[in-house]
């Protein structure tokens, strides 16, 4: 998962590859655009391949570890028995609920935090305990406090994910080009219409940087969640699937978690793409 | 003609050092009148108080001593009625070319149809009619100078502030905007001339542009010589190679050069020593 990788706070919005250049579409050219891509294609499918001959000659068992061949077995039988589907309704419903949460609540929390600094001070503690302890070690309180239901995993998945994407839209919205802010001032922008006008359009590549963050952080969110609630969800169905010795099952489980991460990441990137072309060109 | 539109007395403005807290003065003792319709341009040595003049004038910067009146009002922050056009074209980048220029408008929620069409007329006015939906870093800088412009005309204010505005274009873009802003500022006369006032180090532009040029001293700024520049306009480019256009010229330099008295330069040294 790619947002794993990100520096946790304050990441730099996302840098553009340079811009696609007209070509004729011959073979060797289409290669040379899209080497990077190719590449990574090739990456994934040799180790896959090395994953399937070490199960294959006896040297790693496959009850154990399962191979590629096996996983999109189990998977091809999940979606078709229809078996995975209330596992990946309940993950995705709170998930859905969790970002929305967190993006409506995060991105006027920032904005507001950003501009005044009594405000700012007031909570940096707060945001800076919550964000450095480990919220895994009060899930057995949240559950004693909200018991195992939603509610619980979708405070979980929340926390996780929106302490990013407040810190990020924070310092954006410091970090605000001084002209723009004089530019309101002299054509005598109210502070509530400063937010939305300025500071909001002005933070965007911020906002979805951290908006990427808080994906990947609410996911592993969610996923510890439903390890720990045990009832529901895509975390579950992996650890009911390990419990019952079922690798096959757990994996393609997995599967389909790193792909619902990858794509949720892709969108993102596809609606910074849309919105902030303006600050790549700057 | 003769009413006052701005007024300063005994004006003191100065910045307060955040780290030591030292005040220092940039303005002292000023005393100045500009009149309504008139374009008047302050020269001074860079470092001088100008900008911080200007900013006062638009509300930025707080009054420190004396009194600084708009239409014999206090200026106490900025307001509707005045606008800058500022050094550095400052204009949203997530917004259109048309959308800066109403943004003034709309946060002050005076954007209807009359006030959309002024915008529009002014975007042709200033020659961007085609680069209305372009984002401004498809623009040149002098296109984004003349955004910048009409973005400060949309509002209709009545008293124009322009900070040093073409200070970092090229000369050749420079000389044109000169005349542009003269040819705009007198097309967009609504009610008579719009009352300008326009900072700058650059004593040929100010000879251009002004009815009257005041010099400054350099930190902490007071008035060294004021100058009227009695020629006719519309000012063209054979003017500005006229005998009486280097005439004006000399004169202003002579005053930016040749500052009163030593005692007072060694105290402003101190000043200044305390601002670096």
């Amino acid at each position: 998962m790619s947002t794993a990788m990100q520096p946790e706070t304050a990441a730099r919005p996302h840098q553009p590859a340079n811009p696609p250049v007209a070509q004729s579409r011959t073979l060797s050219t289409w290669m040379e655009r899209h080497r990077s891509g190719l590449l990574g294609f090739v990456g994934i499918v040799v180790v896959l391949i090395v994953w399937q001959i070490s199960t294959g000659t006896g040297l790693a068992d496959p009850s154990f570890s399962s191979n590629p061949l096996h996983i999109a077995k189990a998977e091809v039988t999940l979606f078709r028995s229809g078996e995975i589907y209330p596992y990946l309704k309940a993950s995705g419903l709170e998930m859905l609920w969790g970002l929305l949460i967190i993006i409506i609540a995060g991105i006027p929390i920032g904005l507001v935090r950003g501009r005044s600094r009594v405000l700012h001070d007031l909570t940096e503690p707060w945001v800076n305990i919550l964000y450095s302890t480990p919220y895994v070690i009060v899930i057995p309180i949240l559950i004693f406090w909200s018991g195992i239901g939603n509610t619980s995993r979708i405070v979980v998945i929340v926390w996780a994910g929106i302490l990013p994407l407040v810190i990020n839209v924070t310092t954006g919205v410091r970090n605000l080009d001084r002209d723009y802010i004089r530019v309101a001032t002299v054509f005598c922008t109210p502070r509530l219409t400063f937010l939305r006008s300025v500071a909001l359009p002005a933070t965007l590549p911020y906002i979805l940087a951290g908006v990427r963050l808080a994906i990947g952080r609410a996911l592993v969110g969610a996923i510890v969640a439903e390890l720990f609630l045990g009832n529901n969800g895509l975390g579950y169905f992996v650890q009911n699937s390990t419990t019952n010795s079922n690798i096959d099952g757990a994996m393609a489980g997995v599967v389909i978690i790193a792909v619902v991460a990858l794509l949720l990441n892709w969108g993102v990137r596809l609606i910074e793409r849309r919105f902030t072309h303006w600050a790549e060109a700057q | 003609m003769s009413d006052v539109c701005l007024e300063a007395k005994d004006l003191q403005l100065g910045h307060r050092s955040r780290r030591t807290g030292a005040f220092t003065l940039a303005v002292s003792d000023l005393n100045l009148q500009i009149m309504e319709h008139e374009f008047v341009v302050i020269v001074g040595p860079s470092g001088s108080g100008k900008s911080t003049f200007l900013e006062s004038v638009a509300g930025l910067v707080p009054v420190a001593g004396g009194s600084l009146e708009l239409n014999g009002t206090n200026i106490k922050g900025p307001g509707p009625e005045r606008s800058l056009v500022f050094q550095q074209a400052s204009l949203f980048p997530w917004r259109t070319v048309l959308g800066n220029i109403l943004y003034g408008l709309q946060v002050q929620r005076r954007l209807n149809a009359g006030t959309r069409r002024h915008a529009t007329e002014l975007l042709e006015i200033v020659g961007l009619g085609d680069a209305a939906d372009k984002f401004p870093h498809e623009l040149s800088g002098g296109m984004k100078q003349r955004a910048n412009l009409a973005r400060a005309l949309a509002t209709d204010p009545k008293l124009l502030l322009l900070d040093e505005p073409f200070g970092a274009l090229d000369a050749q873009t420079r000389e044109n905007l000169q005349e542009e802003l003269l040819r705009v500022w007198e097309a967009d006369a609504s009610n008579g001339r719009r009352t300008a006032l326009f900072i700058t180090h650059d004593v040929a532009e100010a000879v251009l542009l002004a009815d009257r040029v005041i010099v400054f001293s350099s930190a902490p700024a007071t008035i060294t010589k004021v100058v009227t520049v009695d020629a006719p306009r519309p000012r063209d480019v054979a003017w500005r190679r006229s005998a009486e256009f280097t005439a004006y010229c000399d004169e202003i330099l002579t005053a930016l050069h040749h500052e009163p008295s030593a005692t007072n330069t060694s105290a402003r040294d101190h000043v200044n020593g305390d601002a670096a």
